[in-house]
């Protein structure tokens, strides 16, 4: 067992003797952004909606869990221009644990609006087929969180431009 | 082409109807980001936003609005970036603007970009609205979340028919003895709820029609769409991050702060969800996510309209955590803010009981018991509703549906105490301002997403309880200068069935189900079905009905997915009780006037679900009181803003004499009104 392993098994354990919802690490790996219409619609089904209110994006909905009726479970935004799958995000009702899809190793915090001014974390993930994952409003290992998302890395600057720059750096 | 699902070809559509657009992306444009049907009152604030894409720079602006030139209100242009793309853009605003002229208004742009002159223009509907001579009224406005008009039939049939101590039931063949009290407001309308980019809308959006008089989009509390809501909206990235891009959406003024800001009146809000909920929200907050919850309580104590003061007079609901030092990163506690502005503050039913009238009061009955900020950064980690009718009743519980745990929050007050304290303390302010009341029965919603029957049926008793407080006590003013208004923001998918006579033994029993699957594309769906299922047919289950002397039923084997192959033994599908026959029969609780859901002899109402969800179904508005005559016919749902702010602000005295005629003997009464 590499200490990579042995450091992720342990968080695993923290967060299961803390009580909290653990994310199985498919949950959202399984997404290459790559796929087609086809591919995500004989997976998850046909989206609850569909809304196609942006100029330049097309989103898809799904409810797959229990949830705050108002919020969605998946967001599946297409780039318009190409079709591309650009981002999903997942939402939680209970914040869970993200550690499964955080390696240590591949991972790093970063701080809205500033490295200077710390006012919000995220602990940030970057993986081949430019993309990122993205747990949102965890700063350490063993945090919960409510909300994670997949995105292409070459279009960060446009939905969170404050991260490409310290991405960047 | 052969292989293209129906989605890819949707995508596929809506991506070639766009290209019309991309082709133009590349000029410069400029739009202002209002509605194209915008109405407003005379005097109502809405800010005037103009958007300029693909541009480098900006100048010579001129905004007009009829011959009222209104360029020198607008900030120098602000470099924004719009749409998410590459492209560089500004933006130019004015914060809080107002027309006093009324009529269609025509409100223009012109500007230089890059060279090129642009223009937009939108007509703006501005109704009159001045109050009039010594007329001061007062607004109860009731909303029952998702009330569709199969919930209103719900309550009605449970809490209207009782069966007394000699067996005579009150509703017999057909007739009630005694409707109610929503029923017995003299004037009926329906409200269409469509937003702006769904026909199925939230609170959220629906709230913004009726307190502002305008539709928007989903999730969206008193605030029009704009070109920043690709950052947060449509990845549904809403953090701490994007919340300058949910709260950057032009703004428009809800009539609760509008009236307190140029009459003085008194406003409150009365739920029995979060106070920070949608519903509450559109009375005293401006976002364009309703989740926002952190903003959302520190615009009730700074509200961006009143120059920083405070919202409202009365707020009474649950949801104490974003009020709380604890539950705000930025440990702002607003509670004891309120207090040292003078609020009052009570967390029970018993010391809300022994308020007197007067001072302003914020009565919060349920919250987290260790409070925390959510880790998104604009709410907190809990958004706590108050605990259901049913539950606080002591009621128990059908064994489908949870068991009741109050937890520590043992002493939460009934909606319609909550009414009562609320108009006695709007009522009774030293400055004799009128008042204006939104009351919500939050959990006719929250109880039906996940299809629990008993907790929606018995909060819409409860709702409609509430409003008989508010109808006694407008009927007891000499001066008949109350207007209550009875509505639903959006429907939900409960219908009505028939009765049930499952008996108690297998309606609560909660050792006895069946386990369903089935398969979809998606993969298993799996249930697990108990014995009151007869009296609550679940979403997604086969309706679970073994007569068969209804035509439209086929009994087990007719019905899609049927309960063929369960076992009969112990399954309750199997059951010979149910039935579509007969009338319910319910006994009251002289105790709390409510009705009881258990002993022997009842029959139950049956109801079901078809998804757990929103509709886009119209819904009732019922109204009593000066200006009531205005809310007949069928409408949108922005009109019953316009109609209210109509009946507080104009001589209704002719139409209110028409109702009080077709209330006389002259012409034929409703049984039971």
């Amino acid at each position: 067992m590499s200490w990579v392993r042995f450091v992720l098994l342990g968080g695993v354990l923290a967060g299961l003797l803390a009580g909290q919802t653990l994310l199985p690490v498919g949950e959202l790996m399984r997404y290459t952004l790559d796929e087609s219409t086809e591919q995500l619609t004989r997976g998850m089904g046909a989206p609850v909606q569909i809304g196609d209110a942006s100029p330049g994006y097309l989103t898809w909905y799904y409810k797959t869990d229990v949830l705050d009726q108002h919020d969605f479970s998946h967001l599946l935004m297409f780039r318009r221009e190409d079709g591309k799958l650009v981002s999903v995000t997942r939402n939680f009702h209970f914040a869970v644990n993200v550690d499964a899809l955080l390696p240590v190793k591949s991972t790093q915090t970063y701080y809205w609006p500033s490295e200077t001014d710390r006012q919000w974390p995220v602990r940030v993930r970057r993986m081949g087929n430019d993309r990122l994952v993205i747990a949102m409003g965890v700063a350490n290992p063993g945090e919960t969180s409510t909300q994670v998302l997949i995105i292409r890395r070459s279009v960060l600057r446009l939905f969170l431009p404050w991260l490409e720059d310290q991405l960047a750096k | 082409m052969s292989n293209l699902n129906p989605l890819r070809l949707l995508l596929l559509v809506i991506s070639i109807a766009q290209v019309g657009a991309w082709a133009q992306a590349t000029a410069p444009s400029a739009r202002f980001a209002l509605p194209e049907r915008l109405r407003l009152l005379q005097g109502q604030y809405v800010d005037l936003v103009v958007e300029v894409r693909n541009a480098t720079a900006v100048s010579n602006l001129k905004v007009t609005a009829g011959a009222v030139d209104l360029t020198a209100r607008f900030a120098a242009p602000v470099k924004a970036e719009l749409d998410c793309d590459t492209s560089s853009d500004f933006v130019v605003r004015a914060n809080l603007q107002s027309f006093e002229a009324t009529g269609d208004v025509e409100l223009t742009v012109s500007l230089t970009a890059d060279g090129a002159t642009l223009t937009d223009k939108r007509t703006v509907s501005v109704m009159p609205f001045a109050m009039s001579g010594s007329q001061r009224r007062n607004i109860v406005l009731f909303v029952g979340d998702a009330m569709g008009t199969a919930y209103r039939d719900a309550a009605r049939l449970v809490s209207r028919s009782i069966v007394d101590a000699s067996g005579k039931n009150s509703f017999r063949e057909g007739y009630f003895d005694n409707l109610l009290e929503m029923d017995k407001m003299p004037v009926s309308g329906m409200s269409m709820t469509y937003g702006t980019d769904s026909i199925v809308p939230d609170s959220a959006n629906t709230g913004t029609a009726w307190a502002s008089g305008n539709k928007s989009f989903l999730n969206a509390v008193n605030v029009f769409t704009d070109g920043t809501d690709c950052r947060w909206r449509f990845n549904g990235i809403t953090t701490a991050a994007t919340q300058p891009f949910i709260l950057d959406n032009p703004r428009v003024e809800n009539l609760w702060q509008y009236l307190k800001r140029k009459y003085n009146y008194r406003t409150g809000i009365v739920t029995t969800a979060a106070v920070t909920d949608a519903t509450p929200a559109v009375q005293g907050a401006y976002s364009g996510f309703r989740q926002t919850r952190l903003e959302i309580a520190r615009q009730y104590r700074e509200n961006p309209m009143l120059n920083g003061a405070p919202a409202f007079d009365v707020i009474f609901g649950g949801g104490a955590d974003p009020f709380t030092a604890e539950g705000r990163p930025d440990r702002r506690n607003l509670i004891g803010e309120f207090q040292g502005l003078g609020y009052r503050y009570v967390t029970t039913a018993t010391e809300l009981k022994a308020l007197q009238y007067g001072r302003p009061t914020i009565g919060l009955f349920k919250g987290s018991a260790v409070p925390a900020p959510g880790s998104n950064g604009i709410t907190t980690a809990a958004d706590v509703n108050m605990d259901v009718a049913y539950d606080k009743l002591k009621l128990e519980r059908p064994a489908s549906e949870p068991m009741a745990n109050l937890g520590t929050f043992t002493d939460q007050p009934m909606l319609e105490l909550m009414t009562e304290k609320a108009i006695e303390i709007l009522s009774t302010s030293f400055s004799q301002s009128p008042f204006i009341l939104m009351v919500e029965a939050a959990s006719i919603d929250k109880q039906s997403h996940p299809n629990q029957a008993a907790g929606t049926i018995w909060d819409t008793i409860e709702m409609d309880k509430a409003v008989g407080v508010a109808r006694a006590w407008a009927a007891k003013r000499t001066a008949k200068d109350t207007l209550v208004v009875v509505t639903a923001d959006h429907d939900q998918s409960m219908h009505i069935i028939g009765v049930s006579n499952t008996p108690d033994a297998e309606y609560l029993n909660r050792s006895k189900s069946t386990k369903i699957s089935y398969t979809t594309p998606a993969g298993p769906q799996d249930f697990t079905v108990y014995g009151d299922a007869y009296s609550n047919a679940r979403a997604g289950l086969p309706f679970i009905n073994t007569s068969t002397g209804a035509s439209n039923n086929g009994g087990t084997a007719g019905q899609p997915s049927s309960f063929t192959g369960t076992s009969s033994a112990s399954d309750p599908a199997a059951s010979t009780y149910s039935t579509y026959f007969g009338s319910p029969a319910y006994r009251m609780d002289a105790a709390t006037g409510y009705p009881v859901n258990t002993g022997a002899g009842l029959r139950r109402l049956s109801v079901g679900f078809r998804t757990g969800d929103h509709t886009g179904s119209s819904v009732p508005v019922t109204a009593e009181g000066p200006g009531a005559l205005l809310f007949t016919g069928y409408m949108h749902q922005t009109d019953i803003f316009f109609k209210m702010a109509a009946a507080l602000s104009t001589d209704t005295s002719e139409a209110d004499k028409l109702v009080d005629l077709l209330k006389s003997s002259r012409f034929p009464q409703t049984v039971g009104k």
